[in-house]
């Protein structure tokens, strides 16, 4: 698919000062960095050399020597010896993206979140506080705090947990990494009473306890968490008039418009989820498959009317 | 009409133009001078050519001034060098580790291109790189993938008013509204922009999903800009579409997600009664999930509508079932 034009010469107009600053870096280290392909790199290099200041002579074209080993050398730059100054989304996007890190528990970085945040507002002279843009819902300070502690020194937590039915458990927890989506900050660890990885909400945790034992943290690989929470996936019918309903949902494939209802995917991790999904937007959404799902949710709506409080009612 | 290749080759050309050119450079020079445009062919074929290649650089940020002469004609066209680059931020190699970082946050998001864009620009001028983004671990996502989150990010941070047709709470047509945007916020995973309704002369919140079509700007500054002490964070809370308020007696270890949304909570014994005031809709469903835990509910007409809504949910799902 040919790529828009605009977004080409954006990343052209960074490219030669990012390139001019990093003497001999090579073509393959360049085209990661950028997110496009070797071949794509080497196409955007051929362009930019044509291109330069009327006249076109040698002296007045963009003059770079990629030929030797893959190792890129810009001996003139013309006129691009800086980037061009931010858009406001871009500028958005990383203070945006900052503040979610800064809300996360023992990610890397530390205080470079706090300070790049810092010096990227007061270099662009920027009015805005920060709160024209709002990622809600920071979990409680001092439970951040204590999973902060709990990751860093592979300590275990004592953690009191609301799950998304109501009900309070207890639970010995090595947390292991944190994770923040949309606003919302999971914990994910090895949990004892599960014996097994569990996610946690952080702002579901009603209270959490450092617990001094040490040494015998439970190794975990890379957990794919992102997985954990779309492990089973369904495929829904939604009122078009009600579009919003597929906000809520996960990692939502949108697969047909039919005019009155849209078809689409979405990922999920817990059955009583999708069955308190369903009722409360009853009637503008349907689970249309696999056959195990909309079985579940149908017994579940069944048990919900055997509730004594329905019954009596 | 030129093909793809040679629009990015003039498009490159007419900056590196502009931003060499020491006082302002007329149309017929660019004309005359710019690769990529065609001396010998009309003026209209050019004209319509310049007009597109210069709002199309502008759209991508390109500050491109159109310079006046004495009489209030065009005397031609320059980009501030000053005025085109980026200030040097000056970050640690650890800060453009997190700037890094951030931009992964986007990843495959409304934002992604642009966020690693940005994350490139500024670390353009160091001399050492930071790791690939890809490469990076995973702290933090924003799922947003809808594509009017970037105009609204935009005539929010920028400051100019916008229109778009919205559909509220009652299944209605959608109405044209037009605000000046004061703020864009996330709740319980949804996007809303808060700002001025002219038509409604008050604040008011909009959930993004139930914008139809396109956001589209308006011409003018904001006539309300937003006050100084305006919080979007309380607006939003406070101003709930169809709001209920209801007490939940619960049983003691029961009803966890309706003691954190709680207003009050009086513990009687092994009751614990919960007061909440909450968008009808999300008590309804969170009365749904936890209604095993549940003794007691006030209103009662709230135990009536969750029958009602799972009576609903049984018939159309049998009907999908055996259909």
């Amino acid at each position: 698919m040919a790529e828009a034009p605009t977004k080409r010469i954006s990343r052209m107009l960074t490219l030669v000062p990012w390139l001019a600053s990093r003497p001999g870096v090579t073509l393959r280290e360049t085209a990661e960095h950028f997110g496009i392909t070797q071949e794509t790199l080497e196409a955007d290099l051929w362009q930019i050399i044509l291109c330069g200041v009327p006249g076109y002579g040698p002296d007045q074209l963009v003059d770079i020597d990629f030929w030797d080993d893959g190792e890129i050398y810009v001996h003139d730059v013309q006129t691009l010896t800086a980037p061009l100054r931010l858009s406001s989304e871009e500028t958005t996007a990383i203070l945006l993206g900052l503040r979610a890190l800064a809300q996360t528990p023992g990610r890397d970085g530390g205080d470079a979140v706090i300070s790049a945040a810092a010096k990227i507002h007061d270099a662009l002279d920027l009015a805005d506080d920060g709160s024209q843009i709002v990622l809600a819902e920071s979990p409680p300070a001092a439970i951040s705090e204590t999973m902060q502690d709990a990751i860093g020194r592979g300590l275990r937590v004592t953690l009191e947990y609301g799950a998304a039915d109501g009900h309070v458990t207890v639970r010995d927890v090595w947390p292991r990494q944190a994770l923040t989506i949309d606003g919302y900050t999971y914990i994910t660890g090895w949990c004892e009473r599960a014996e097994s990885v569990r996610t946690f909400r952080l702002d579901r945790v009603l209270r959490a306890g450092l617990s001094a034992e040490q040494g015998s943290t439970p190794v975990i690989d890379e957990f794919p968490w992102w997985e954990a929470l779309n492990t089973h996936r369904a495929r829904v019918r939604v009122s078009a008039a009600r579009p919003w309903i597929l906000d809520e949902a996960h990692d939502v494939e949108l697969e047909r418009d039919e005019g009155a209802w849209l078809e689409a995917t979405i990922g999920f991790a817990s059955i009583t989820w999708v069955t308190a999904w369903v009722v409360r937007n009853s009637g503008s959404v349907i689970v249309l498959d696999p056959p195990w799902v909309v079985e579940a949710v149908l017994t579940q709506a069944e048990r919900l009317l055997q509730a004594p409080l329905i019954r009596r009612g | 009409m030129g093909s793809r290749l040679e629009r990015t080759e003039r498009l490159l050309n007419l900056v590196f133009c502009l931003m060499a050119a020491q006082r302002p450079v007329p149309r017929s020079t660019i004309r005359a001078n710019v690769a990529g445009y065609d001396p010998d062919g009309s003026t209209e074929a050019f004209e319509r050519m310049f007009e597109r290649d210069k709002e199309e650089l502008r759209g991508m940020g390109v500050p491109i001034d159109t310079v006046l002469d004495v009489n209030g004609d065009v005397a031609g066209y320059r980009i501030l060098p000053s005025r085109y680059r980026l200030v040097d931020v000056d970050l640690t190699i650890e800060e453009r580790s997190a700037v890094a970082l951030a931009a992964r946050v986007w990843q495959g998001a409304a934002l992604g291109e642009v966020a690693v864009q940005a994350a490139l620009k500024l670390s353009a001028t160091a001399g050492d790189s930071e790791p690939p983004i890809s490469q990076l671990p995973e702290f933090a996502r924003i799922r947003a993938s809808d594509s009017r989150l970037l105009p609204l990010i935009r005539a929010t941070a920028e400051g100019h008013p916008i229109t778009f047709d919205y559909r509220g709470v009652v299944d209605d047509d959608a109405q044209t509204r037009s605000i000046d945007p004061w703020a864009v916020i996330t709740r319980a995973g949804n996007w809303y922009v808060v700002g001025f309704d002219h038509s409604r002369v008050a604040p008011r919140a909009f959930r993004m999903s139930r914008i139809r079509g396109e956001v589209r700007p308006l011409p003018g500054p904001m006539t309300h800009p937003r006050p100084p002490d305006f919080d979007p964070r309380e607006f939003v809370t406070v101003d709930l579409i169809d709001p209920v308020d209801a007490v939940i007696t619960v049983g003691q270890g029961g009803g966890a997600e309706l003691i954190r949304r709680a207003t009050a909570v009086v513990t009687a014994g092994e009751r614990v009664e919960v007061s909440v005031t909450m968008e009808r809709e999300d008590l309804i469903g969170l009365l749904a999930a936890s209604l095993a835990h549940v003794h007691a509910v006030q209103p009662q007409s709230l135990i009536d509508e969750v029958r009602k809504r799972v009576t609903t949910v049984i018939a159309s799902h049998r009907g999908e079932h055996h259909g």
